[in-house]
Protein backbone atom coordinates (compact mmCIF):
# COMPACT_ATOMS: atom_id res chain seq x y z
CA UNK A 1 0.00 0.00 0.00
CA UNK A 2 1.73 3.43 -0.49
CA UNK A 3 1.58 5.99 1.36
CA UNK A 4 -0.14 7.88 -0.56
CA UNK A 5 -2.92 5.61 -0.38
CA UNK A 6 -2.60 5.94 3.48
CA UNK A 7 -2.99 9.40 3.33
CA UNK A 8 -6.82 9.69 2.08
CA UNK A 9 -7.46 6.88 4.57
CA UNK A 10 -8.54 8.57 8.18
CA UNK A 11 -8.04 5.91 11.40
CA UNK A 12 -11.17 7.27 13.22
CA UNK A 13 -11.03 5.80 17.28
CA UNK A 14 -14.39 7.28 19.08
CA UNK A 15 -13.10 7.63 22.81
CA UNK A 16 -14.36 8.21 26.63
CA UNK A 17 -11.59 8.30 29.28
CA UNK A 18 -9.39 6.36 27.62
CA UNK A 19 -6.30 7.96 28.89
CA UNK A 20 -4.39 4.82 30.00
CA UNK A 21 -4.84 3.40 26.65
CA UNK A 22 -4.86 6.11 24.13
CA UNK A 23 -1.17 6.59 23.40
CA UNK A 24 -0.02 2.95 22.76
CA UNK A 25 -3.19 2.84 20.47
CA UNK A 26 -1.78 5.68 18.30
CA UNK A 27 2.03 4.43 18.72
CA UNK A 28 0.62 0.95 17.43
CA UNK A 29 -1.74 2.57 14.39
CA UNK A 30 1.55 4.46 12.87
CA UNK A 31 3.88 1.35 13.23
CA UNK A 32 1.37 -0.26 10.50
CA UNK A 33 2.12 3.38 8.42
CA UNK A 34 -1.61 5.08 9.08
CA UNK A 35 -0.59 8.90 10.10
CA UNK A 36 -4.49 10.28 9.82
CA UNK A 37 -5.40 9.67 13.16
CA UNK A 38 -8.66 11.12 14.38
CA UNK A 39 -9.77 11.04 17.78
CA UNK A 40 -13.43 11.80 18.48
CA UNK A 41 -13.18 12.90 22.19
CA UNK A 42 -16.54 12.07 23.69
CA UNK A 43 -16.27 14.76 27.01
CA UNK A 44 -13.95 12.16 28.62
CA UNK A 45 -12.93 13.09 32.21
CA UNK A 46 -9.66 12.70 32.01
CA UNK A 47 -6.54 13.60 29.74
CA UNK A 48 -7.26 11.75 26.33
CA UNK A 49 -7.52 14.46 24.09
CA UNK A 50 -5.05 16.51 25.59
CA UNK A 51 -2.45 13.24 25.15
CA UNK A 52 -3.84 12.66 21.54
CA UNK A 53 -2.93 16.28 20.64
CA UNK A 54 0.67 15.71 22.53
CA UNK A 55 1.07 12.32 20.34
CA UNK A 56 0.33 13.92 16.92
CA UNK A 57 -2.88 12.88 16.52
CA UNK A 58 -6.08 15.16 14.88
CA UNK A 59 -8.55 15.59 18.15
CA UNK A 60 -11.85 17.02 18.14
CA UNK A 61 -14.24 17.13 21.32
CA UNK A 62 -18.17 16.74 22.66
CA UNK A 63 -18.50 18.82 25.05
CA UNK A 64 -20.59 16.80 26.49
CA UNK A 65 -20.69 13.40 26.36
CA UNK A 66 -23.08 11.67 23.78
CA UNK A 67 -22.42 8.25 23.68
CA UNK A 68 -20.40 5.93 21.02
CA UNK A 69 -22.41 6.27 18.23
CA UNK A 70 -22.73 9.97 18.23
CA UNK A 71 -18.98 9.91 18.67
CA UNK A 72 -18.72 7.71 15.85
CA UNK A 73 -20.58 9.44 13.36
CA UNK A 74 -18.89 12.67 14.02
CA UNK A 75 -15.99 10.84 12.77
CA UNK A 76 -17.86 9.96 9.59
CA UNK A 77 -18.26 13.66 9.49
CA UNK A 78 -15.28 14.72 9.82
CA UNK A 79 -13.99 12.14 7.09
CA UNK A 80 -16.67 13.64 4.81
CA UNK A 81 -15.94 17.29 5.07
CA UNK A 82 -12.30 16.52 5.16
CA UNK A 83 -12.65 14.60 1.86
CA UNK A 84 -11.24 11.14 3.18
CA UNK A 85 -11.73 8.04 0.88
CA UNK A 86 -11.44 5.73 2.90
CA UNK A 87 -11.72 5.21 7.16
CA UNK A 88 -11.63 2.40 9.89
CA UNK A 89 -13.01 2.75 13.35
CA UNK A 90 -11.37 1.04 15.81
CA UNK A 91 -12.08 0.86 19.44
CA UNK A 92 -10.00 3.27 21.81
CA UNK A 93 -9.19 0.32 24.47
CA UNK A 94 -6.46 -1.71 22.78
CA UNK A 95 -9.03 -4.43 22.24
CA UNK A 96 -8.31 -4.48 18.53
CA UNK A 97 -5.05 -5.25 17.01
CA UNK A 98 -3.76 -2.24 14.65
CA UNK A 99 -2.63 -5.05 12.44
CA UNK A 100 -6.11 -5.93 11.45
CA UNK A 101 -6.81 -2.25 10.08
CA UNK A 102 -4.62 -3.60 6.66
CA UNK A 103 -6.59 -6.61 6.49
CA UNK A 104 -10.10 -4.65 6.42
CA UNK A 105 -8.42 -1.96 3.88
CA UNK A 106 -7.25 -4.65 1.15
CA UNK A 107 -10.90 -6.04 1.57
CA UNK A 108 -12.59 -2.40 0.55
CA UNK A 109 -9.85 -2.45 -2.51
CA UNK A 110 -10.90 -5.65 -3.67
CA UNK A 111 -14.09 -3.33 -5.00
CA UNK A 112 -16.46 -5.54 -4.03
CA UNK A 113 -17.62 -4.52 -0.52
CA UNK A 114 -18.40 -0.49 0.79
CA UNK A 115 -18.81 -1.30 4.38
CA UNK A 116 -16.09 -4.16 5.58
CA UNK A 117 -16.69 -5.20 9.17
CA UNK A 118 -14.01 -6.91 11.28
CA UNK A 119 -15.35 -10.36 12.93
CA UNK A 120 -14.40 -11.69 15.92
CA UNK A 121 -15.98 -14.71 15.57
CA UNK A 122 -14.24 -15.78 12.34
CA UNK A 123 -10.83 -16.62 13.94
CA UNK A 124 -11.05 -19.59 16.43
CA UNK A 125 -8.03 -18.28 18.74
CA UNK A 126 -10.28 -15.33 20.27
CA UNK A 127 -11.38 -15.90 23.79
CA UNK A 128 -14.36 -13.81 23.81
CA UNK A 129 -16.60 -13.19 26.75
CA UNK A 130 -19.53 -15.42 26.69
CA UNK A 131 -21.80 -12.90 28.00
CA UNK A 132 -20.79 -10.92 24.71
CA UNK A 133 -21.07 -14.14 22.76
CA UNK A 134 -25.08 -14.07 23.82
CA UNK A 135 -25.19 -10.78 23.24
CA UNK A 136 -24.05 -10.32 20.16
CA UNK A 137 -26.13 -13.76 18.74
CA UNK A 138 -29.54 -11.60 20.07
CA UNK A 139 -27.99 -8.34 18.31
CA UNK A 140 -27.36 -9.99 15.00
CA UNK A 141 -30.54 -11.45 15.03
CA UNK A 142 -32.87 -8.80 15.40
CA UNK A 143 -30.37 -6.89 12.70
CA UNK A 144 -31.19 -9.85 10.66
CA UNK A 145 -35.21 -9.49 10.99
CA UNK A 146 -34.74 -5.59 10.20
CA UNK A 147 -31.92 -5.41 7.41
CA UNK A 148 -32.86 -9.18 5.91
CA UNK A 149 -28.83 -9.26 5.83
CA UNK A 150 -27.18 -11.34 7.70
CA UNK A 151 -23.86 -10.02 9.72
CA UNK A 152 -22.22 -12.44 11.72
CA UNK A 153 -20.35 -9.86 14.17
CA UNK A 154 -22.94 -6.77 13.98
CA UNK A 155 -21.39 -5.05 17.21
CA UNK A 156 -17.92 -5.15 16.25
CA UNK A 157 -16.54 -1.91 16.42
CA UNK A 158 -13.60 -2.23 13.78
CA UNK A 159 -15.20 -0.81 10.35
CA UNK A 160 -13.73 0.04 7.33
CA UNK A 161 -15.25 2.50 4.70
CA UNK A 162 -15.17 3.31 1.07
CA UNK A 163 -15.72 6.82 0.01
CA UNK A 164 -19.59 5.90 -0.93
CA UNK A 165 -20.40 4.48 2.69
CA UNK A 166 -18.94 7.97 4.03
CA UNK A 167 -20.86 9.98 2.08
CA UNK A 168 -24.27 7.93 2.77
CA UNK A 169 -23.85 6.87 6.23
CA UNK A 170 -26.16 8.82 8.52
CA UNK A 171 -26.26 6.72 12.35
CA UNK A 172 -29.44 8.40 14.52
CA UNK A 173 -28.64 6.15 17.98
CA UNK A 174 -25.83 7.93 20.39
CA UNK A 175 -25.87 4.42 22.08
CA UNK A 176 -24.38 1.03 21.45
CA UNK A 177 -27.60 0.47 19.41
CA UNK A 178 -25.72 2.47 16.30
CA UNK A 179 -23.94 -0.88 15.43
CA UNK A 180 -27.05 -2.82 14.55
CA UNK A 181 -28.44 0.43 12.94
CA UNK A 182 -25.43 0.70 10.89
CA UNK A 183 -25.75 -2.46 9.33
CA UNK A 184 -29.21 -2.26 8.70
CA UNK A 185 -29.29 1.42 7.66
CA UNK A 186 -26.28 -0.37 4.97
CA UNK A 187 -28.75 -2.65 3.54
CA UNK A 188 -31.02 0.26 2.93
CA UNK A 189 -28.63 2.17 1.03
CA UNK A 190 -27.82 -0.42 -0.75
CA UNK A 191 -24.18 -0.54 0.79
CA UNK A 192 -22.31 -3.64 0.21
CA UNK A 193 -20.95 -5.79 3.48
CA UNK A 194 -18.12 -8.03 3.91
CA UNK A 195 -16.76 -9.44 6.96
CA UNK A 196 -12.89 -10.19 7.49
CA UNK A 197 -11.55 -12.15 10.59
CA UNK A 198 -9.90 -9.72 13.10
CA UNK A 199 -7.74 -10.29 16.28
CA UNK A 200 -9.78 -9.16 19.75
CA UNK A 201 -7.71 -8.72 23.35
CA UNK A 202 -10.45 -8.43 26.25
CA UNK A 203 -8.73 -7.34 29.11
CA UNK A 204 -10.53 -6.67 32.57
CA UNK A 205 -10.71 -3.14 31.43
CA UNK A 206 -12.22 -3.21 28.31
CA UNK A 207 -14.71 -6.07 29.56
CA UNK A 208 -16.27 -3.01 32.03
CA UNK A 209 -16.61 -0.59 29.10
CA UNK A 210 -19.19 -1.73 26.04
CA UNK A 211 -21.61 -4.21 25.53
CA UNK A 212 -22.05 -6.81 28.82
CA UNK A 213 -25.14 -8.17 29.31
CA UNK A 214 -27.01 -5.88 30.82
CA UNK A 215 -26.12 -3.09 29.05
CA UNK A 216 -26.60 -4.78 26.20
CA UNK A 217 -30.61 -6.07 27.12
CA UNK A 218 -31.05 -1.89 27.64
CA UNK A 219 -29.58 -1.21 23.86
CA UNK A 220 -31.68 -3.99 22.41
CA UNK A 221 -34.62 -2.22 24.11
CA UNK A 222 -33.51 0.95 22.73
CA UNK A 223 -32.80 -0.13 19.65
CA UNK A 224 -35.81 -2.70 19.53
CA UNK A 225 -38.15 0.78 19.94
CA UNK A 226 -35.90 2.95 17.36
CA UNK A 227 -36.37 0.21 14.63
CA UNK A 228 -39.96 -0.90 15.27
CA UNK A 229 -40.86 3.03 15.44
CA UNK A 230 -39.38 3.71 12.29
CA UNK A 231 -40.51 1.29 10.16
CA UNK B 1 -74.53 17.91 43.34
CA UNK B 2 -71.20 15.98 44.66
CA UNK B 3 -68.07 17.45 45.75
CA UNK B 4 -65.96 16.47 42.98
CA UNK B 5 -68.51 17.53 40.30
CA UNK B 6 -67.36 21.09 41.63
CA UNK B 7 -64.08 20.60 42.27
CA UNK B 8 -62.62 18.77 38.91
CA UNK B 9 -64.55 21.50 36.60
CA UNK B 10 -62.20 23.94 38.71
CA UNK B 11 -58.96 22.31 38.45
CA UNK B 12 -59.88 21.84 34.92
CA UNK B 13 -60.80 25.18 34.03
CA UNK B 14 -57.15 26.74 35.69
CA UNK B 15 -55.49 24.05 33.43
CA UNK B 16 -57.60 24.96 30.30
CA UNK B 17 -56.42 28.68 31.62
CA UNK B 18 -52.55 27.10 31.46
CA UNK B 19 -53.22 25.99 27.86
CA UNK B 20 -54.41 29.17 26.62
CA UNK B 21 -51.72 30.71 28.21
CA UNK B 22 -48.79 28.16 26.91
CA UNK B 23 -50.54 29.00 23.51
CA UNK B 24 -50.35 32.89 24.00
CA UNK B 25 -46.79 32.98 25.19
CA UNK B 26 -46.09 31.32 21.49
CA UNK B 27 -44.86 27.85 23.69
CA UNK B 28 -47.12 25.68 21.94
CA UNK B 29 -48.78 25.13 18.53
CA UNK B 30 -52.61 25.65 17.45
CA UNK B 31 -53.33 21.96 17.27
CA UNK B 32 -51.76 21.23 20.89
CA UNK B 33 -54.14 24.20 22.14
CA UNK B 34 -57.07 22.29 20.61
CA UNK B 35 -56.13 19.26 21.53
CA UNK B 36 -56.05 19.92 25.22
CA UNK B 37 -58.72 21.94 25.03
CA UNK B 38 -60.54 19.24 24.10
CA UNK B 39 -59.43 17.29 26.88
CA UNK B 40 -60.07 19.38 29.35
CA UNK B 41 -63.54 20.34 28.11
CA UNK B 42 -64.46 16.35 28.19
CA UNK B 43 -62.97 16.59 31.38
CA UNK B 44 -65.61 19.12 32.76
CA UNK B 45 -68.26 17.58 31.02
CA UNK B 46 -67.43 13.79 32.50
CA UNK B 47 -67.54 15.81 35.74
CA UNK B 48 -70.79 17.39 35.17
CA UNK B 49 -72.71 14.42 33.64
CA UNK B 50 -70.97 11.55 34.59
CA UNK B 51 -73.77 8.70 33.76
CA UNK B 52 -75.17 10.41 30.27
CA UNK B 53 -71.65 10.43 29.10
CA UNK B 54 -70.12 7.20 30.07
CA UNK B 55 -73.18 5.60 29.36
CA UNK B 56 -73.31 7.04 26.19
CA UNK B 57 -69.60 6.07 25.16
CA UNK B 58 -70.47 2.33 26.93
CA UNK B 59 -72.57 2.07 24.30
CA UNK B 60 -70.70 3.60 21.07
CA UNK B 61 -67.41 1.42 22.26
CA UNK B 62 -70.09 -1.80 22.61
CA UNK B 63 -69.58 -2.37 26.11
CA UNK B 64 -71.69 -3.09 28.63
CA UNK B 65 -70.24 -1.54 32.00
CA UNK B 66 -69.37 2.78 31.47
CA UNK B 67 -66.95 2.50 34.00
CA UNK B 68 -65.00 -0.01 31.69
CA UNK B 69 -65.71 2.34 28.89
CA UNK B 70 -64.08 5.23 30.75
CA UNK B 71 -60.90 3.64 31.60
CA UNK B 72 -60.33 1.96 27.91
CA UNK B 73 -60.70 5.84 27.55
CA UNK B 74 -58.15 6.89 29.94
CA UNK B 75 -55.64 4.54 29.02
CA UNK B 76 -56.00 5.42 25.37
CA UNK B 77 -54.98 9.23 26.49
CA UNK B 78 -52.24 7.95 27.92
CA UNK B 79 -51.02 5.81 25.95
CA UNK B 80 -51.48 8.35 23.26
CA UNK B 81 -49.44 10.69 25.50
CA UNK B 82 -46.78 8.45 26.37
CA UNK B 83 -46.32 7.70 22.75
CA UNK B 84 -46.02 11.53 21.97
CA UNK B 85 -43.32 12.22 24.88
CA UNK B 86 -41.33 9.17 23.92
CA UNK B 87 -40.76 10.76 19.63
CA UNK B 88 -40.20 14.43 21.83
CA UNK B 89 -37.37 13.23 23.73
CA UNK B 90 -35.90 11.07 21.29
CA UNK B 91 -35.65 14.17 19.29
CA UNK B 92 -34.54 15.88 21.76
CA UNK B 93 -31.74 14.02 22.31
CA UNK B 94 -30.78 13.69 18.33
CA UNK B 95 -31.26 17.49 18.00
CA UNK B 96 -28.66 18.04 21.36
CA UNK B 97 -25.84 15.46 19.51
CA UNK B 98 -26.15 16.95 16.09
CA UNK B 99 -25.81 20.31 18.06
CA UNK B 100 -22.58 18.88 20.21
CA UNK B 101 -21.54 17.87 16.90
CA UNK B 102 -21.41 20.33 15.34
CA UNK B 103 -19.86 22.72 17.62
CA UNK B 104 -17.12 19.98 17.75
CA UNK B 105 -16.60 20.36 14.04
CA UNK B 106 -16.70 23.99 14.26
CA UNK B 107 -14.20 24.23 16.60
CA UNK B 108 -11.61 22.30 14.86
CA UNK B 109 -11.63 24.25 11.69
CA UNK B 110 -11.46 27.29 13.90
CA UNK B 111 -7.58 25.76 15.02
CA UNK B 112 -7.00 24.88 11.73
CA UNK B 113 -8.00 28.40 10.45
Amino acid sequence: MSSRQHDKTLIVIPAYNEAANIESLLKKIRKHGFDRILIVDDASEDKTAAIGRSSGALVIRHIINRGPGAATQSGIEYARMHGYQRMVTIDADNQHDPEDIQKLLDRLDKGDADLVIGNRFMRGDNFIPRSRVIYNAIANLITFLFSHHWVSDTQSGMKALNRKAIENTQLGTDGFEFCSEWVIKAGLMHLRIAEVPIKVYYTEESRKKGQGLLTGIRTLSSLFHQLLLRH
Amino acid sequence: METYQILVPIVALAFWAYTIYQFIKGRSSIVELLFWSLFWLLTIALALFPDSITERLARWLGMKSNINALVFLALGILFFIQFRLYFLIKRQNSIISELVRKLALKEDEKDEA
